[in-house]
């Protein structure tokens, strides 16, 4: 081995790094040269005469499929005419000649100045999308006069089967100021962004990356050629665990009524394979310019056809929420399937009459559930208590939002002591516990809420979050609620059906071996006074002031597959409004799980 | 008496001031306030009048440090590199606490970026390690471990800022100086292969996300909302700026707006567009006549702390030169590294001035000692 010399070393080393860094150098220099010298031609063609325009080129969003494999939502290439500002005074000479030559109305034509004066040099606006086979050859043959103007193509969002699912797939629109705020490809003129439903919670996987391209264009800002180009990154498609025959089914079913929701659940994996909402609306016509007469029509109707009332509608759960004070009072002891209690019509606490709906006698907690006795409940809600109910509530998925991936999701609401107080300064009273044992009062909770409910019954006891995306991974998690529990809950939910005397008797699907069980619910939006109900005014009572029709069930008794929840607004009684429903759905589910049609 | 004393002295020292390196540092600082004086399209405010401010604190910085005798210096390297390695895990405390991930200390008249006072305490650091052990052969392994600690800490820091581009030209300033401390060559060709036969391992460890991250980082072409569309703008500068240039104030491209952060990263390409090939080619020169200056410096240097420090520095100011360069036209990523002296920022100002006060100090101890020898 040589001997050692730091000196030595350090000199002949630091020389060679010294030789290293002159070669580095030498590369910038021949770079610089080849900028310069080599392409300088070029570059300043780009800078000087002729300028260069650096394009995005937007990406092609995913597509939205069914898991049956019908097309949602697609891309159609259509013409678009952009104006490329470079200099205000010509540039407006252009814009003023084009609203003429496509006759755009008083409305858009104030709208575009506006944008005109509000949008800096070397940015461009969109004029008009959509453009017909008719305007794009007007704009060609006057395309001298139109300086700074450009027919481009580009892709409009089309929802080809949208109407009975347009709460679920939502609509692109254009992307505000705020959302444009640190992501340049937003400013593009016409590009949209997801703004509900699936389409604004996968935006950030339908969206893709942009492609940039530098074009060169002459003295008029006119299209020359193109020099380079990194392309787009489309999208990626999103499938939906939804079922397009059973969706259509379910919208034909629901459209029956003035104003419902419904949805159908595989309970094995805790995704949704129908979902939908009476009246509906088109998402087509978010994704064009949207005209103020559909607007007023859509905005003012009653029955707000905007809105995913399965997730987003919040109503008091009624009598499907004796589910959760039933388990709350087996599971703390309070109450044995032996146990009986009596029923005369009425209960009187603390000087107030709580009424029931008939006088049903003594009654063990099935039987209670299957003919939804009142008194049995407001009994068994003072003995569990507010507390353990908003205990077993939460644990049972209330009071929280499911997490679907769908947009403006509720969370209902379960009261507390703590929360009457600081909501309504008062405290809480007995009154308030006994209301909550039939689910009225302040109790608020989305049908999405009480599909979870018996979708967790059918399960015997594990939780899983809903999804509506095909092949979704999800946890499971079992709630520990005792199987004794369940299957109490279970007889009960089947005899509601099943059970001559049950109240949902009159809405048996009527297959063999898929027998439904479920519980119904008829939800009170103002509260009914005695007089009213002796005198049977409340069956007559205007639209708006009606009760809820609700029922939750699943099917088949023995191995639950499908659990469905079904809401008529102000549709009255869930025995006689809701239940009938979910029958019929049920027979259209068994029908295409016959067929092998919803795996 | 003191006090006559230390006049003498200064007067003394002044006489074999270091005129050579104060040229140069002085044409390139005016250089930078030309260029920056050019970007506000013709104004003092807000650039320029600020950098001269700057440059006026980083000459008294500068006049200090070569004032300040090696021994001293060496005495203090430790205690500096603990004090900007503390600084680097307050800011990353406070960026954490604080939403926006600041990474800078506020001194009111410029804001300090740690990460920047680490190169030279880095540089510090491993010269005086270096110089405490006897080099009578090569380093062992426990050397080894000790100097490439002291490197990889700061850098897994500044890494995690998340600052590529620092933490990158730690990696090599800290790989340069034990390369050039003795490390044998087959280990350093060993160090070169399993450093890239991990890279596929470690690949494998890392997330999709992570992955993508980094490879964004290395491709920014493929990001055209972000730097991509800067590189891009900055080629076509550089390219019409041609062989001659198109006169002082007046580049296009640069003046339209068109250039990003044409004050700070992109100050080169302006010049370039401003000054053409030549302006360029005379500008790279002057950079080369400083590396080479410093060199030479560092070899004719006594001591092993005097050589390795000369050397760091120089590796610095290289690093600096190149990596901007390459990166405004489009060799390297875009990894917001500035030009030294010329980029606008009292940071990058500040420590450059530090860095040549070392430098003159090297060389005012090597004339003090021949003079004494005399």
């Amino acid at each position: 081995m040589k001997e050692f010399n730091f000196n030595n070393v350090f000199t002949r080393r630091s020389l060679i790094l010294a030789g290293g860094q002159g070669l580095l150098l030498s590369t910038i220099i021949g770079r610089l040269f080849y900028l310069q010298q080599i392409k300088g031609e070029h570059y300043s063609t780009l800078a000087n005469g002729n300028r260069i325009r650096l394009e995005l080129i937007t990406p092609v969003r995913g597509r939205i499929f069914a898991s049956s494999g019908e097309m949602l939502a697609y891309n159609k290439k259509s013409f678009k005419s952009v104006l490329y500002i470079e200099d205000k005074i010509r540039d407006l000479e252009s814009l003023n000649k084009i609203i003429q030559l496509i006759g755009l109305d008083e409305d858009s034509k104030k709208e575009l100045l506006y944008s005109f004066a509000n949008t800096r040099i070397g940015e461009s606006i969109l004029i008009k999308e959509d453009l017909s086979w008719d305007e794009v050859s007007k704009i060609e043959l006057n395309t001298g006069d139109l300086s700074g103007i450009a027919v481009e193509n580009y892709y409009s969002r089309e929802y080809p089967i949208s109407q009975h699912s347009a709460h679920i797939i939502g609509y692109v629109r254009s992307p505000t100021p705020k959302d444009a705020e640190d992501n340049r490809l937003y400013l593009t003129p016409g590009f949209k962004i997801g703004k509900s439903g699936i389409e604004k919670i996968a935006n950030d996987i339908l969206e893709g990356k942009p492609g940039i391209r530098e074009a060169e264009t002459n003295a008029r800002s006119q299209f020359i050629r193109e020099l380079s180009k990194t392309d787009q990154i489309g999208g990626k498609d999103v499938i939906l665990s939804v079922n397009m025959k059973l969706q259509q089914r379910l919208f034909d079913h629901l459209s029956v009524a003035e104003s419902a929701s419904a949805a159908v659940m595989n309970v094995k994996t805790g995704n949704i394979i129908a979902m939908a909402t009476f009246p509906s609306f088109d998402s087509n016509i978010f994704t064009k310019t949207l005209n103020a007469k559909t607007w007023n029509e859509i905005s003012n109707d009653p029955r707000k056809p905007l809105i995913n009332k399965f997730i987003t509608g919040e109503y008091p759960p009624g009598s499907i929420f004796k589910i959760v004070i039933a388990i709350a009072g087996l599971e703390q002891g309070l109450i044995t399937p032996k146990d009986i209690i009596s029923c005369r019509g009425s209960i009187i606490v603390s000087g107030h009459k709580y009424h029931c709906m008939h006088s049903h006698g003594g009654l063990n907690i099935i039987q209670a559930i299957a003919v939804s006795c009142d008194v049995f409940f407001y009994e068994l809600a003072r003995r569990v208590g507010i507390e353990r109910i908003h205990h077993y509530a939460t644990l049972l998925g209330f009071n929280k939002v499911s997490g679907i991936e769908l947009t403006n999701e509720k969370s209902g609401l379960i009261p507390t002591k703590q929360w009457k107080k600081k909501r309504y300064k008062e405290n809480w009273y007995i009154g308030d516990t006994i209301q909550s044992g039939i689910g009225q009062g302040f109790f608020l909770t989305t049908p999405m809420q009480l599909l979870q409910l018996l979708s967790i019954v059918a399960r015997g006891g594990d939780y899983i979050p809903p999804s509506i995306i095909k092949g979704s991974k999800r946890p499971i998690t079992n709630l520990g609620i005792s199987k004794e529990t369940l299957n109490v809950i279970r007889q009960a939910v089947f005899d509601v059906v099943n059970a001559p005397y049950g109240t949902g008797s009159r809405s048996r699907p009527g297959v063999p071996n898929w027998d439904m069980c479920g519980k119904t619910s008829t939800s009170q939006i103002s509260s009914i006074t005695a007089r009213e109900r002796e005198l049977g005014l409340h069956k007559s009572m205007p639209w708006h002031r009606r009760e809820h029709a609700i029922f939750a069930g699943f099917a088949p008794f023995h191995d639950p597959k499908y659990s469905v929840c079904v809401l008529v607004e102000h549709g009255g009684g869930g025995g006689k409004a809701a239940a009938p429903i979910a029958a019929e759905i049920m027979k259209d589910v068994y029908a295409l799980d016959q067929s092998g049609e919803l795996v | 008496m003191r006090n006559k004393l230390y006049a003498l002295r200064l007067i003394r020292n002044l006489r074999h001031f270091d005129w050579i390196l104060f040229l140069i540092i002085l044409s390139l600082s005016t250089l930078g306030i030309i260029m920056l004086y050019s970007a506000a399209n013709g104004s003092m405010t807000p650039w320029a009048s600020k950098q001269l401010m700057l440059f006026g604190v980083g000459l008294i910085i500068f006049l200090l440090i070569s004032n300040t005798s090696q021994n001293t210096i060496m005495s203090y390297a430790y205690a500096f590199y603990i004090l900007s390695f503390a600084l680097l895990v307050g800011v990353e405390i406070l960026g954490s606490v604080g939403k926006g991930g600041q990474r800078w200390i506020n001194l009111y008249f410029f804001k300090l970026q740690p990460s920047e006072l680490m190169k030279y305490a880095l540089v510090l650091a491993l010269a005086r390690y270096f110089n405490n052990i006897n080099l009578r052969e090569f380093l062992n392994f426990k050397q080894l471990a000790v100097a490439f600690g002291l490197v990889l800490l700061p850098s897994a820091l500044v890494l995690k800022q998340p600052d590529l581009g620092t933490a990158l030209m730690l990696i090599m300033t800290g790989s340069v100086m034990i390369f050039l401390a003795g490390m044998r060559l087959w280990m350093v060709i060993g160090a070169f292969v399993s450093v890239a036969a991990m890279i596929p391992v470690g690949w494998r460890f890392l997330y999709d996300y992570q992955r993508n991250r980094v490879l964004n980082f290395f491709t920014p072409e493929q990001d055209p909302l972000g730097s991509g569309y800067h590189i891009i703008q900055s080629k076509i500068a550089i390219g019409s700026g041609g062989l001659f240039g198109k006169g002082y104030m007046a580049g296009t491209q640069s003046h339209l707006d068109f250039l990003p952060e044409k004050q700070t990263d992109f100050i080169f390409t302006m010049f370039c567009e401003e000054f053409g090939f030549f302006g360029a080619v005379i500008l790279l020169m002057m950079f080369v006549a400083l590396i080479f200056y410093c060199l030479r410096i560092s070899l004719a240097a006594k001591s092993v702390f005097s050589k390795l420090l000369g050397s760091g520095i120089t590796t610095i100011v290289f690093l600096y030169v190149f990596i901007n360069t390459a990166m405004v036209m489009g060799l390297l990523p875009a990894v917001g590294i500035p030009l030294p002296f010329l980029s606008y920022g009292g940071t990058s100002m500040v420590t450059i001035m530090f860095g040549m006060g070392l430098i003159a100090s090297i060389e005012n101890e090597r004339v003090k000692r021949v003079r004494r020898s005399f």
